[in-house]
Parts: structure tokens; sequence; C-alpha cells
């Protein structure tokens, strides 16, 4: 009697455990977005930096009080999100290295989106050649730029370095010397017929560089542009070299 | 068994009708019999002043507890992780010192939004937030219109009242930009959901608060009544202090400019020339009120010697009270070895290892090389320039090591001195009375800050444990002694438990007691000064010379009798730089760099990896008898890390919650 008994019971917490748990969560994100950050010029990626570099400022419509969501940029321009609702939302480009503007009410559907935004860049860092050169033991950079409007001063440029691809003005060596890096106090307007070196100094360095490693060079310029809040790093494409 | 079912049956069925019937509506509106209402407690003079010892408790002040990471009073004495929390400063966040084991730059994460500035009690916050305690003077400050005392206290109390809710949105203007402005208690079933006012209107109704606030308070308090509340000139004081901010981020806000919805709203910024020349005119106006008519002075403005000069600038924060011509405002402690949650532990974590307090953390303040470089030198020009150590024979006072342990070069020609003491000779008194330097004796002991040696036959042994026998025969060590209490420098870097040597090449002095020889934690009690004079005269000296209006020569004179005081004889004149580098001099370590980073929008070009810099003595065994050589470097944490970046958009922090409270977001949250 007593086993009868427990075995019923057992029975009613198992009927009660199976059916308690209906299934009422909300659904999960549905939707995936990727695309990439493309001069709406010649439509080349606009490069950036992974840590505090440019993000997409999204805010999913339908809410009493919008929010906003920031989805980062691969170095490259790409980006990528799958875990994303499908709704309606409003896009923010600003606080990039470009000249901002807002998207309203763009409908992401359920499954794949791709959405590539075409901007106007601050600066576009042209003609970059960045050799190692064995005479002066110098790694040494020359590069042309060109505003992405007539406003657009340069406040300063500069040779980054780092051991991997997300070389940038966040992730990079802090290299000692001098030549590098160059500031213009004030600022000055762009002449695209200037041809800037920089160079950083291996001697001076040797604690940083190893011989027989990979090690990546980027050239970035930083825009003074009034009345488009942050400004960050415009950059050409990184260049491995093997000391 | 059937009689028994029934039985239960029938007491649940009672059982409910009971608990249905019982909920009567005026059941639970019984005046609690442990607390006294606010207008009953308020008729009695005891009970009024008790009621205002708690606000003026909650007032978001960076004092001793304040740590800019966790909170505001904190005293969380639970252990874990804890273990130097209570030794905390926003200084460390600055190009001014740095957290020996390694500190970031900003922002302050001290939760004041969320959890007000009151006292953790264990791991249970009491708190409701900056404006939980904002509700409570709102209802102090209503209540006080009805309640039946003397007319005076009234008066005066309405002014504290209104002092108090001037430093709480102050606190919120800083960290938030522009907040909602709510002057009476709210009412559940009123529409809570206020909006953000405008960072104008925050700044104005501040000043105006401050206004309130110097109607009715006294010039003098008695130590009858208390002397750590609020004068006339503290209302003066703070309002000095708002204006000088308000007239800044008016000022500079164009050198870190955001968008977004915050900024069209004016919520952030959108300030003008004008706002920032009316800003600098009230701080005038707030500045000369009190120097002009309160009666302060500075404390002994006229050492005979430099000696002098650098004791009584000790004195003026190991002792405040004995310096009250100077005190505007200050914040009182009672011992937290007697009184659970009370006292302050300033001089447990940062006294220099050779000072060690009976606890287990020390040595944790580390002023840098940036500051120690820029007091003056009374040998030099005259024209206020600072001056740097000198290290080198060359005149390069430029070149930084980035890590001495692996990349000194020796062919560099450094300077040989006899001891470590010579490299400060003829610097400012106000170094040594702030800054406790490598040679320096402090509680009686020979300070021992050395990063290691160059061996009789030039090996290097630098950050790391060992020792060498010297050309006279002797042994000498890397870090200056064989163990730890014999040295107070470089050892242990990276380790954050351990950290309790100067990664900097000194520790701070200023506000240690020298003569306080039981030190355990919370069982200080010195005071911490909120508000003193030189600060009102760099305040005064700063508008005038940003706004070209106000008087030059005034300016001239506050800025000199500073210098005075600290024992130079010639006069700089007042230009923008030489007030600002007095600034950072005068009121090194006292909680105003980081503030003044910010509100001048400086903090991200200062730091952007940044690596802060650290003096590292060295102690050549080539040389018979040895001889010391400093060598420039980036220090240990900062140099580790790859530098120290503020962002921008941490000029303003994120407004908490908005998906509830409805309120606009600052920009790139």
């Amino acid at each position: 009697m007593k086993k009868i008994n427990y075995i019923s019971l057992l029975i009613t917490c198992l009927v009660l455990v199976v059916t308690s748990c209906e299934k009422d969560n909300f659904p999960g994100p549905d939707a995936q977005v990727y695309g990439a950050i493309k001069d709406s010029l010649g439509s080349a990626l606009v490069e950036q930096d992974i840590q505090t570099g440019s993000q997409i400022e999204v805010q999913e419509l339908g809410f009493p009080t919008l929010v906003s969501q920031f989805w980062v940029i691969k170095n490259n321009g790409e980006y990528r999100n799958n875990l994303v609702f499908s709704n309606d939302y409003d896009i923010y480009m600003r606080n990039g290295n470009f000249f901002p503007y807002t998207l309203k009410s763009v409908k992401i559907k359920s499954g794949e989106n791709n959405i590539d935004f075409a901007v106007v860049p601050y600066i576009r860092v042209k003609n970059v050649t960045i050799t190692r050169n064995t005479i002066t033991n110098k790694i040494e950079a020359s590069f042309e730029l060109e505003a992405g409007k007539p406003v657009v001063k340069v406040k300063s440029i500069q040779l980054y370095a780092f051991s991997d691809i997300y070389v940038g003005a966040q992730i990079k060596y802090a290299t000692a010397g001098t030549g590098f890096s160059q500031t213009f106090s004030p600022t000055i307007l762009i002449d695209p017929a200037t041809t800037y070196t920089l160079s950083i100094d291996l001697a001076a360095n040797s604690a940083l560089f190893k011989t027989g490693r990979d090690y990546f060079f980027r050239v970035g310029a930083i825009a003074d542009v009034t009345g488009v809040g942050t400004i960050r790093t415009n950059y050409a494409p990184y260049v491995k070299i093997s000391l | 068994m059937k009689d028994m079912k029934k039985k239960i049956i029938f007491i649940s069925i009672a059982a409910s009708l009971l608990f249905l019937s019982a909920c009567k509506k005026e059941f639970l509106d019984v005046a609690p019999l442990t607390k006294v209402p606010s207008t009953v407690l308020l008729t009695d003079a005891n009970g009024l002043t008790t009621l205002l010892a708690n606000l003026y408790a909650k007032m978001p002040m960076e004092d001793f507890m304040y740590n800019p990471g966790k909170f505001f009073n904190y005293h969380r004495d639970l252990g874990g992780n804890a273990f130097v929390d209570f030794g905390w400063s926003t200084s460390f966040y600055t190009d001014e010192s740095n957290y020996s084991a390694g500190s970031g730059a900003g922002p302050v994460n001290d939760a004041y939004w969320e959890y007000g500035a009151v006292t953790m009690s264990g791991n249970n916050n009491i708190s409701n937030g900056a404006y939980g305690s904002i509700r409570q003077v709102n209802q102090f400050l209503l209540d006080l219109q009805t309640v039946n005392i003397d007319e005076g206290l009234r008066k005066r109390a309405t002014s504290e009242g209104h002092f108090i809710r001037a430093y709480m949105y102050f606190g919120l203007v800083k960290r938030y930009g522009g907040v909602s402005i709510i002057q009476v208690p709210q009412l559940p079933g009123e529409d809570l959901f206020t909006p953000r006012n405008t960072e104008k209107e925050t700044f104005d109704f501040i000043l105006s608060e401050c206004d309130l606030a110097i109607e009715n308070l006294p010039a003098t308090v008695n130590a009858n009544d208390g002397i750590y509340r609020a004068t006339k000139w503290a209302g003066y004081a703070l309002k000095s202090r708002v204006a000088l901010y308000a007239a800044s981020i008016a000022k500079f806000w164009d050198k870190a400019p955001f968008t977004g919805d915050a900024v069209d709203k004016k919520l952030v910024g959108g300030m003008t020339s004008a706002d920032a020349n009316n800003y600098y005119g009230q701080c005038l106006a707030a500045s000369s009120a009190i120097i002009d008519n309160s009666g302060k002075a500075l404390y002994k403005p006229t050492p005979a010697t430099k000696a002098e000069a650098a004791k009584n600038f000790q004195d003026l924060f190991q002792n405040p009270t004995g310096a009250m011509e100077e005190m505007i405002f200050l914040k009182a402690y009672i011992d937290g070895s007697t009184t659970r949650m009370q006292g302050h532990s300033y001089d447990v974590y940062f006294n220099p290892s050779q000072t060690a307090p009976s606890y287990s953390y020390f040595g944790r303040f580390n002023p840098t090389l940036d500051l120690v470089d820029l007091f003056e030198d009374y040998t030099d020009d005259g024209t206020g320039k600072s001056v740097p150590l000198v290290t080198r024979t060359d005149g390069v006072e430029y070149e930084y090591v980035a890590n001495p342990g692996t990349s000194l070069d020796l062919s560099k020609p450094y300077k040989l001195y006899d001891t470590p003491a010579d490299i400060f000779i003829n610097k400012d008194a106000r170094l040594f009375g702030s800054i406790i330097t490598p040679g320096s004796v402090w509680k009686s002991k020979t300070m021992v800050i050395q990063g290691g040696l160059i061996k009789s036959d030039g090996t290097k042994l630098i950050y790391q444990n060992g020792n060498a026998v010297g050309l006279d025969g002797k042994t000498y060590y890397t870090y200056g002694g064989a163990t730890g209490p014999e040295y107070s420098g470089f050892a242990q870097l990276g380790n954050n438990e351990q950290g309790n040597f100067t990664s900097s090449g000194f520790n701070v002095k200023k506000y240690l007691v020298e003569g306080l020889t039981t030190i355990t934690q919370f069982v200080c009690t010195h005071p911490y000064i909120d508000f003193r004079l030189a600060e009102i005269y760099l305040n005064y000296a700063e508008a005038a010379i940003e706004s070209g209006t106000g008087d030059a020569g005034k300016a001239a004179t506050y800025l000199n009798a500073l210098r005075k005081r600290a024992g130079h004889t010639d006069n700089i004149p007042a230009t923008i730089d030489n007030i600002l580098k007095e600034r950072r001099i005068e009121l090194a370590f006292e909680g105003h760099r980081y503030w003044d980073l910010v509100r001048r929008r400086d903090f991200h070009t200062a730091f952007n990896s940044t690596r802060r810099k650290a003096l590292v003595p060295i102690l050549d065994l080539r040389e018979n008898p040895p001889k010391y050589f400093f060598v420039r470097a980036y220090n240990w944490p900062d140099n580790n890390a790859g530098g120290r970046t503020f962002e921008a958009k941490s000029y303003y922090k994120a407004i908490p919650d908005v998906a509830t409270n409805k309120l606009v977001q600052n920009p790139q949250y």
C-alpha cells in the first residue's frame, strides 16, 4: 500500500513537472544582418578600429523609450550581427570616421539581411607604401591624403605598428623615437598633392621588434571637422612585414 | 481517518474566511512606533541636528572614504577582494599619481545615480540613490516651512538644506550633464517621469541654490554648534567651484564635441561664450566675497625658511583644524574601531613600506614624475616655468625608458649624485610638504626608494631582487635593503596584492599624519578638507584670466601669495599656464585634478595611450664610493598596459535604466 502511495505521488509530481513547463519565453533573435562600410566614391571598404572605433548605432522601434544598441565593425570595414530581432530600426551612422547620416525605419526581416553603408570618409589615405629600409633600419611609409569634403582639415597622422592585424590607434606598440607621427597645430587643409612620409626606427625599438617575426603596420590620419561629434581615425589597409 | 479529513477541510475553510475578512482597509495604516515623523523630529533642536547630520552624510563628497571605482562612503568590511578598496582616490585616474599596482584613466564609476552617497552596510545597500537623497532634502525643506520652531533655526536649517541640495545636484551634473530638477517630494500617482533639464538649467539651478544657502547661513560656527557645519563662506565656496566648472564646460565643450538627441535638446552642452562669461563672472563674485569679507587668510603665509615652508604645508593637511584661518569646509570622522562604519584608512594604505602600518596593504598612492617635474626651482628664471629634474648632463630631459629592467642604455650621459636626495635640492617647498621623495626623512627614517643597481663590472640588476659587492667591499641590494621593511620602492611590480612599493619613485605625504603610530583599518580621524582658501584664490585667478574680466592684478597677487607661502620671494606673471600649473601643485591629491581635466576637456588628449612617468633611482657600483643616477622611465603598470586612454564619451556617463525612467540617454551610450 505504502509503495503504491509513493509511486502515485512520484507519478503526480512527474506529471506536474512535465505539464507545468509551458514554453512561454519570447522568441529569440531571428535575423542576421551583415554588410560593409563602403566609400561612396569607388566603393572601397572604409577601414576601422575594432576597439573604440566607429560603430553602427541602431534603435529598435516600437518601444516607448528607444534604447541604442551599438554594432561593432571589423577592422576592414565589414560587420555582421547574427542575433538581431526582425523589426523596424532607425540606424545612426555617427561618431565614426566618416560624415554622419541617419537611416529611418529600416526594415530588418527574419533571416539574412545585407545592408551596406555608402559613406563619405573624412579622409582617404591613398597610394600607401610601407617598406623596410635595411640601410636606415627603419620601417618607412609614404602616402597621400584626400579630403572627403573640402572642409576637412587634418589634425595628425601616424604610422602604427603591432603584432597582429588589429593594428591601429587603439591597438599599437608605444614606439619610441621620432618620425612615426606628425601633429598639425593648427590643423591644416588637405592638399592631395602632398606626399607624407613617416618612419619607425627599428634600432630605437629593438625591445618591440624581433627578427623572424611578422609585424603589421597601418597608416592613420585624424580629421578636424566641426559639428560631427567624435572623430575617429581614417586608415589605409594594413601591411604585413616580416623582420 | 475520515474524521481527520473532514476536520482538515473545515479548518482550511475557516482559516480562508478569516483571512479574507481580516483585510480591512486601515489595517496596515498604523503609525510605526519605532519611527519619529520628521514633523515631530523637527520641533526639537536636537532632532533637527540629527536629521541634518544624516543629510550632510549623504553629500557626494570625494573624501578619504570615496572609492571612484566603487561607492561613496565606502566602508564595506566583508574581506574578499575588498582588501584595498578603502584606499583609493580620483587622483589615481589622472596624471598626478598612479595606484602602485596600476590604475587607468577614468571615468569614475561610483554608482552615484544608483546608490547615492551613503554608507554600504555589509553587502546590503541601504541607500536609494542620488534622487532618494534629494527627495529627503526636499521633504526636509517642505517640513521646515510648516513646523513650529524658532525662526532663526528655521532659516539656518533651510539654507543648510539648499547647500546640501546644491552639492548633490553638482555631483549629478558633473557626471551626467543636465538632469531632472526635482524640488518637491513626489508622491505615488503623480507623473514621476520628470524629463531631464538642460545642462545650463541644471547649473543655473545649482547656483541659485547656492544663493539660497548663502542667504541665511551664519558667518561663523563655534565648537559648541559644530565647526563642521556649513557657513556662508562654504556656500560661496561651492558657488565659486560650480561657476568655474560651468564656465569651463561652456568655454571648452567644443574640444570634445558630441552629436545626438541629448545634444539637440541641450541636455549636454549647448552653452555659449556669453554663458561662459556669465559663469566666470559669478565665480569672480563668489570668490571675491570670500576673499574680501570672510576674514579667511592663508595659514602661515610668510615662512622664514624653505624648510619651514615645507613643514607648514605638511601641517596644513595633517592637522587642518589647527589651520582654521584657511579652512572653509571640512568633513570630520570618528574612530571606526569603536563606531562601526566610521573612520577612514588613509594612513593605512598610503604609508610607505618602511613605515608600514600593522596591515598587509600599504604604499599604494604614488605621485608621478609628471607632477614632480612641474614644481618650480628656487633658482629658476623667474617666469614661473616648471623646471624638470636634472637626470642627464646633456640636457635631454624628454627621453623615457619603456622598461629600465630590460632596456636601459648606460651609454647615455646620466648625471651622478652622491645621495638620492641631492636631485631635489632647490625644488619648491611644497614638493616636500606633499610628496615623500627618495632620500627624504619620514617618521625619522630615510626613505629608501631604489629601482636597481649597476654592478662594478657594468652588469645591470634592475627591477629584480639581488645584491652585489661594491668596489668598497660592501654588499648592496637592488632595492636598497635586504628585506621589504628596509625599502619602499619598485619591488613586486605587477603584483596587485603585494603592490606595497611605489612604482613611480614617490609616495604621497599630503594628508598623512607623521605622528600617528597606531594605524589599523578605519582608525584615522583627521578631517578631509573640502574647501580651503587656496582653491578660491586659484578659482578667482583662472576665472579672471580666462574671461578677460575681473582684476588681473588681483589674480597675480593671489597666485604669488600661494608661492610666497611656499618660500618663493619673486613674483611670476598670472598667465593661464602659470595659474593652471600652480593649481596642479598647490591642490595636488586633493581631488581637483580629475575634474579639472574633465571640465577643461583636456582628459582625452592628456590620456591617449599615455604612459605616466616614473623616476627610477639607480645605484652605480662602478663608482667608489657608489653614486646614484636617475632614470626617467614610464611607470611599470602603464607601460605594461600599453598606455592609458580616456575615451571622449566618458566626459558624460551613461544615464542608468533609460528604458524604465524614460530619460534621454547621453551621447554614444
